[in-house]
Formats: C-alpha cells, sequence, structure tokens
C-alpha cells in the first residue's frame, strides 16, 4: 500500500484531506502529482531543497547554543493548500484587523476615546510593557503605526479559522516564505505544472512602496536598520535589503543631525527619511530608551516624533500586540469599523482578572498559558504536554505575576502531511500571512505555514523545532484569453 | 556607499586572494616535493615562512615537517593565514555585505566554506586536499567572472579591486623573497631549474614565463614575477591596477593625489613601472623586496585609515546581548 494511501488522520482536521485517501478540491491536483513521484523521490528531492538552502546560507542562529550557530530552518516539501474562496475571506478579515488595530494604536496615543468608552479597561492597556509613555500626543505619518504585520492564524478540529496572535513590532519569517516558493519552482515543476498558484514574489515591491509612502519626498532614502550579522534573523534583514535595493545599515552607519537621519557614506552623508527598522523599541534610540545599547542610534526617537524620519513599524506598536490587549481585539474593532471581526479571536483567559485567573489555575493541564510580552515560543505552557512540576511553576508565576499572563484552551492544530522517515504522518500546522500597511494594503497571497515538526507537538516556532512548508493560494483553473493569438495557436501545434 | 560597505568588500577580496595564494603555495609544493630527493622539510619551511608564519608554527610545533606543515597552511583554524580560515574570513565579510554581491557570489563563496569545512573534516584520506586546493583556486577564477561582469562600477568594484590586487601584489613578493632566499647559491645543483618552475607555477605564472623568456632562469623568474608590465600577475601590473581603482574612488586623475593612500601608492606603483632587474640585483633582492613590502604595507595601512575608520563612529560592536530583538 502506498504512503498516500496509508495516510491517517487521526481525528484532526488536516489541510490537505477530507477523509483518508480523499483529497481537497484545492490540493487533489497536487496530490496527484506527488504520488507520481512517490515517497523515495520527493525525500531525494528534499535533500536536494535542504543543500540547497544550506548553500545559499538561508539559515538562522539558536539562542543560547553556541556552537549551534547557523541552522537552517527545516522545510518539509509538500505544500499547503488554500482555496482561493476561503483565502479572499481570510484576506479580507486580516486587512479589517490590521486597520483596526493602526486606528486603536492612533487613538491611544491620543484622545484615548476607547478607554473613555469604556470598550476596554484603561489600566490594562496603559500598564503593558508595550505602551511607551514617549509616544503620548504623536502622529506618525498616514496615522499609520503599523506597516508590516505577520498575524498568526491557525485551525482547530472543526475547520474554523482564528487569530493566534498579532505579531505587530518587528515580525520575521517573510524572506523563508519566498525563498521557499523560488526552491520548489526549481525541484518541483511538476506540481506547479498542475495546478495555478498564486505568486508571492511581489513583497519586496510591495513593501519598498508601502516604506516610501510613508514619506513625501519624491525619492526618499530607505535604509534597512538591523542589530547586525550576529542577529538570528540577519538572513532576512540582508535578503529583503538586496531585494528591495536599499542599503542594509547598523545603528553605527546612521546619526542625527538636526532632527534629520543621516547615512555614513564613503561620499559624505546621506538623507535617510525612511528607516525599516528590524531592532526592538528598547534598543533603537539609547537616549530615549535603553542607555547601555549600542544598537541604536542616539537621538532616533525625537527626529521620528518630530516627523524627520519615518520608521516602520512605529515605536510602541507592542501594545497591540500585548496578549491580554488581543482578548479584547475582536471589540475593538467593533468599536472603530462598526463590523463584526471576519476571523474570530481564540478564547482567552487574562489572568489579571481575578475570576479569569481562577479559571485558568483549576484547568492548567487543559490550556495553553502564554507570557504576554513573548513571542517565538518562550514563556509558554502547553498544558497537557506539561509535568505537574512545570505547572506548579507556571502557578507560581501567574500568581506573582497575572499581568504577564494569559491562557486559552489548548487547540487541537489542524495537520498536514509531511515527510518522516517511515513515510507521511500529520504534523500540525500554523500560517502566518504578512500584511503591508502604506498608502494602501497588501497581504502575502498564503505567507509561511510553520510546521511542528515533532510528532505531538503544537509549538512551530523555528526555535522550538519548527519547520516551514511552501504555501500555495490555488487560483481556479480558467482557460485564459491568449495575449498573442499566433504565438498561442503555434503553442497548441505543438504539442 | 557605507564606509563599513566598503571596508567589507575590500576585506572580502583580500581574504580571498590570499586564500588562493596559500592554496597554490601549497598545491605546487605538494607536488615539487616529490621530485625532490632530500630538502623536502626545507621546502616546507619555506612555504610557511612565504605566508609570514614561522615564527608561530615553530613555536608550537618545533620543527618544520610536512604533515603538520600541510595541517597548519590548509585546515588550521587557528593560523589566521591558513585556507580555510582565509575562506571563512572572506565569507563572513560577504556576510554583512551580501546584498551588496549577486547572490552567485555569495552563494560560491558560501559554497567553498562549506565545502571545506567538510574536507577538514575528512581529515587525510588521499586526494581530498588536492581537490580542496583545487576548488579554491576555480572559485577564484568564478568569483572574478561574476563580480566583473555583474558589478557595477561603482565603489564597491573599486575597493574590491583594490584589496585584490594589493594581496596578490604582496603574496607574489613574499614568494619571490622567500624561494629566492632559499635557492640563492644553489645554482647548478640538481632541481633548481624545477624549484624556479614551481615557484613561477605558484604565482600562476609558468605558462606566460615559457612563452616570454623560454628556459628556466631564476633571475628571468623573478623579473618576470616582480616587474613584467604585460603579465596580469606581476608584481607591478597589480599595483598598477590597485593605483587605478583607488584613484577611480575619489575621481582623481592619473599622475596626481588626493590623500596619503593615493600619493604612497602612486609613487610606489610609479618606482616599480620605472626599476629594471639590474637595478633590483644591484641593491640585492632581499634587500630591495624587504623595502618593497615596508612601503607595500605603509600603503596599506594608509588605504584603513583613509577609507575605512570613520572618524567618529561609535567603538565597533561587540556581538551583542542576545535579548535586543525579541523576534517575533
Amino acid at each position: 500500500m502506498n504512503a498516500f494511501n496509508a495516510y491517517h488522520l487521526d481525528g484532526f482536521h488536516d489541510e490537505l484531506f477530507l477523509a483518508p485517501g480523499k483529497p481537497r478540491p484545492a490540493a487533489e491536483a497536487l496530490l496527484r502529482a506527488a504520488q507520481a513521484l512517490g515517497i523515495d523521490e520527493l525525500k531525494r528531492r528534499q535533500g536536494l531543497v535542504e543543500a540547497a538552502l544550506l548553500r545559499k546560507g538561508i539559515t538562522f542562529n539558536v539562542y543560547g547554543h553556541a556552537d549551534a550557530q547557523e541552522k537552517i530552518f527545516p522545510f518539509d516539501v509538500l505544500p499547503r493548500v488554500i482555496d482561493l474562496k476561503e483565502w479572499e475571506r481570510l484576506e479580507a478579515g486580516l486587512k479589517q484587523r490590521i486597520t483596526a488595530l493602526n486606528l486603536f494604536l492612533q487613538d491611544i496615543y491620543n484622545e484615548r476615546a476607547i478607554l473613555k468608552d469604556k470598550i476596554l479597561p484603561a489600566d490594562l492597556v496603559l500598564s503593558s510593557k508595550g505602551f511607551l509613555t514617549q509616544c503620548q500626543g504623536l502622529s506618525p505619518q498616514r496615522k499609520l503605526w503599523c506597516h508590516i504585520a505577520g498575524t498568526d492564524l491557525v485551525r482547530d478540529k472543526n475547520g474554523v479559522v482564528y487569530v493566534l496572535e498579532d505579531n505587530l513590532r518587528c515580525p520575521s519569517g517573510v524572506s523563508y516564505a519566498l525563498e521557499n516558493r523560488q526552491l520548489m519552482k526549481r525541484m518541483f515543476p511538476e506540481f506547479f505544472a498542475a495546478a495555478s498558484v498564486a505568486p508571492i514574489d511581489d513583497y519586496p515591491r510591495q513593501l519598498l512602496a508601502a516604506l516610501q509612502s510613508l514619506s513625501a519626498a519624491r525619492r526618499p532614502g530607505v535604509v534597512l536598520l538591523t542589530p547586525g550579522a550576529y542577529n538570528s534573523a540577519y538572513y532576512e534583514h540582508s535578503f529583503l535589503a538586496q531585494q528591495m535595493g536599499i542599503e542594509l545599515a547598523e545603528g553605527g552607519d546612521l546619526y542625527v543631525e538636526n532632527g534629520r537621519v543621516k547615512l555614513r557614506t564613503t561620499r559624505g552623508p546621506q538623507p535617510v527619511e525612511v528607516i525599516y527598522r528590524r531592532i526592538d523599541d528598547d534598543f533603537l534610540d539609547p537616549l530615549a530608551f535603553r542607555p547601555e545599547s549600542k544598537l541604536g542610534v542616539p537621538g532616533l526617537f525625537k527626529a521620528w516624533a518630530s516627523g524627520g524620519v519615518a520608521l516602520a513599524n512605529a515605536p510602541g506598536t507592542g501594545v497591540a500586540d500585548d496578549k491580554a490587549v488581543y482578548a479584547y481585539v475582536p471589540q475593538i474593532i467593533k468599536y472603530y469599523l462598526s463590523e463584526e471581526a471576519i476571523i474570530p479571536n481564540v478564547e482567552t483567559f487574562i489572568c489579571w482578572e481575578a475570576p479569569q485567573r481562577d479559571h485558568v489555575l483549576k484547568n492548567l493541564h487543559k490550556m495553553v498559558v502564554k507570557a504576554v510580552n513573548e513571542s517565538g515560543g518562550y514563556g509558554m505552557l502547553v498544558g497537557p504536554h506539561s509535568t505537574e512540576e512545570e505547572r506548579e511553576t507556571f502557578a507560581a508565576r501567574i500568581q506573582a505575576h497575572p499581568r504577564n499572563y494569559i491562557a486559552q484552551p489548548t487547540l487541537a492544530l489542524s495537520r498536514m502531511p509531511t515527510l518522516v522517515d517511515g513515510g507521511l504522518e500529520g504534523r500540525h500546522v500554523d500560517l502566518r500571512p504578512y500584511i503591508l500597511s502604506g498608502e494602501s494594503q497588501w497581504v502575502t497571497p498564503g505567507g509561511l505555514t510553520r510546521v511542528a515538526l515533532k510528532k505531538g507537538s503544537l509549538v512551530v516556532n523555528s526555535s522550538q523545532g519548527g519547520g516551514s512548508k511552501d504555501t500555495w493560494v490555488v487560483l481556479p483553473t480558467q482557460p485564459q484569453k491568449p495575449a498573442n493569438p499566433e504565438l498561442a495557436q503555434l503553442a497548441a501545434t505543438e504539442g | 556607499m557605507l564606509s563599513r560597505t566598503a571596508g567589507a568588500l575590500y576585506w572580502m577580496s583580500r581574504y580571498l586572494e590570499r586564500s588562493e595564494s596559500v592554496a597554490r603555495l601549497v598545491d605546487v609544493n605538494l607536488s615539487l616535493s616529490m621530485d625532490l630527493s632530500g630538502g623536502e622539510d626545507e621546502a616546507w619551511a619555506a612555504v610557511v615562512a612565504t605566508t609570514g608564519d614561522l615564527e608561530p608554527f615553530l613555536k608550537r610545533h618545533g620543527a618544520v615537517r610536512r604533515g603538520p606543515a600541510l595541517a597548519f597552511l590548509a585546515f588550521d583554524p587557528e593560523n589566521p593565514n591558513s585556507v580555510a580560515s582565509c575562506v571563512h574570513l572572506a565569507r563572513e565579510n560577504a556576510r554583512t555585505v551580501r546584498e551588496h554581491l549577486p547572490s552567485e557570489a555569495w552563494e560560491a563563496i558560501n559554497a567553498l566554506y562549506l565545502n571545506l569545512r567538510q574536507a577538514a573534516s575528512l581529515g587525510d584520506s588521499p586526494g581530498t586536499l588536492e581537490a580542496a586546493l583545487e576548488e579554491v583556486r576555480l572559485a577564484g577564477r568564478q568569483l572574478d567572472g561574476l563580480l566583473a561582469t555583474t558589478l557595477v562600477r561603482d565603489e564597491g568594484w573599486q575597493f574590491s579591486q583594490l584589496g585584490q590586487h594589493l594581496e596578490r601584489a604582496d603574496q607574489t613578493s613574499r614568494l619571490v623573497d622567500v624561494q629566492h632566499a632559499l635557492l640563492e647559491g644553489r645554482g647548478g645543483e640538481s632541481g633548481h631549474e624545477l624549484r624556479w618552475e614551481a615557484v613561477a607555477k605558484s604565482a600562476g605564472a609558468l605558462t606566460m614565463y615559457r612563452r616570454r623568456h623560454g628556459g628556466t632562469d631564476g633571475q628571468k623568474v623573478a623579473e618576470f614575477l616582480l616587474l613584467d608590465g604585460a603579465f596580469p600577475r606581476s608584481v607591478s601590473f597589480c599595483l598598477r591596477t590597485a593605483e587605478e581603482a583607488l584613484r577611480a574612488i575619489n575621481g582623481t586623475p592619473p599622475g596626481m593625489f588626493s590623500n596619503a593612500a593615493e600619493k604612497g601608492l602612486g609613487r610606489l606603483a610609479a618606482d616599480l613601472r620605472y626599476t629594471e632587474i639590474a637595478d633590483v640585483l644591484e641593491e640585492g633582492i632581499h634587500s630591495w623586496l624587504d623595502r618593497f613590502q615596508q612601503r607595500l604595507n605603509a600603503v596599506g595601512d594608509s588605504v584603513l585609515k583613509e577609507y575605512f575608520e570613520p572618524p567618529a563612529a561609535p567603538e565597533p560592536d561587540q556581538p551583542p546581548a542576545y535579548e535586543h530583538a525579541n523576534q517575533q
């Protein structure tokens, strides 16, 4: 029996199969092509993909592993497939969400109408670590705070897609999605011949356009600010700078003079109007935030606050992706847009609120507990997979710092067939689309699918043993009107 | 272009060139030492001396023997001038300016680094070292081609040219100096011609040398490698190329200079252009080369000072504390 027929769903929602041996319609052509290649051939090509990733240096550094620097991000060759109809709904939901969150940020740093109207508790918002008092009264270009967002989506057992978290500070991973697609096209031409897939290569151009739209200058100077070659996402920084054709600057390459930012070049100082910064708020400017930071640019915050330079994302967006504030996003959407949230939230218990905290503490073994400001899969407890001791540690932490924790029921995340030693097995996945906001909004068709490669694991973060997959938004195949009838005629007779 | 970027391109090219020089030296000596009966270790000592690392080598290993010398020159991570170390440093520099390079160039350097690492882990298996050294030489040509056909002729290109040609001039002059010392007073001994041919081969000059001069003669080889105006790997030719690149950065017209680096390099290149082998011999090859080396080093120092040390930049970044960018 072949590996595709032997593949079991084990009661989970599967992204490619409706039932054992029965593909979802959008995945049918792909699965037929994959099956024709066979497991051994898929594995051989997976080896080639991995070798190419290493050669290209598409790697990341794992913190706390001295000699394990530069690992490749594990990659699985079976793509995730989303049908166009579902994607259109998700895309609308993501745009709606980011629009509302930008309005929220503008509001809480200015009028605070939403707090006055008591839609969410003022002390909860103002006590967020991501809330920067320095930003009060400020209005960035276009009144946009978050220009690049990476929103994590998950699907549960019943097939419903939820927003798991909003990443509004420095979301990473888009370069992997772009490189994955490039490699897939090279290694699996059969797959792309079988299905019509929405291209994603437009991202760097769209990103540059969004960044440029933050300045009134005709040809604004745009740079990407990186913490440097030792940062875990350095590969992505250099990749995006290269794709956009802009300078990759470190803090020491920039300085502020008369409220304007300048780049030190071999031909003297050059003006910089927009900075895509991949450094956390805290490290941006030693004069405004952490004085010991050597990564940032002294005076940068003041230059931004006075309109001398645009920062993407703006400082202070962290308050809106605080996991306790997350719990209120559906109300935030309703308040600013008078619409219901298109993509629902996962039910969330805020440990700060006593009754909810009691519920969490009583049900720790069933819940996922997360620190409100952490990301990357750090600082979390997956209840059903935890030990008694871990639960006690977390209970103590929650009681000591209730504002720092939220909890959610453990979701039975959807799965995808994934290549393993024995053949194909189901592994849990999530999805991170990237949403750009500038003059207009743009969403990557698909995004980065992360997969928890450890059997049964629900944690997809690369730092915790996760890998990735190419993500396809599949377009319905329809006969296209030929651009050049004569050529079309030739093509038709050729075959 | 950022000063930091210019510096990284300069060093990337210098280290690539150095890795190739050392690889050539080792490769040629491997083959030569099989043709020599006796004096093999002495030949290896000369190679280690050429890279300027005889002292640290002796401190660690006592005397020079073939095995340890090979390991030291090829893969030793503690020897900053080993082939592997040079490739590693070239790659680290390339990594910080990846957005300035065609992606094939970065991939070629990265692949070379990974392959050398693998070769080093294979240890002493026959053929591994030779294959690795050949790969280093070929990668050098591949990168020359990639950069020459894709880089726009801006400062980045000029700094890369400058680094490559200063390094090549440096390596070739060392090669002649050390081998000359070794071969002096051995005229007529068996193997003498073979060795001079090996010197020419190390500099990638043997075929061209033969076409120009025919038979092997130590003086003629030295002249060809140091002063030939038409051979692109000669010291004189390299200095001319380096000088053109340096002047192009600031747009200084030929024969003029706008800073100490341009002045030093212009003067040195002109001196070589008007030097004949008789002048060198009159002073003595070693003494002449010694003086040349000092002047070349001074040029290198003034390039660093003039272009890469930003006047009031903050201190260079240490590998920073890891919590600075809580990646989402």
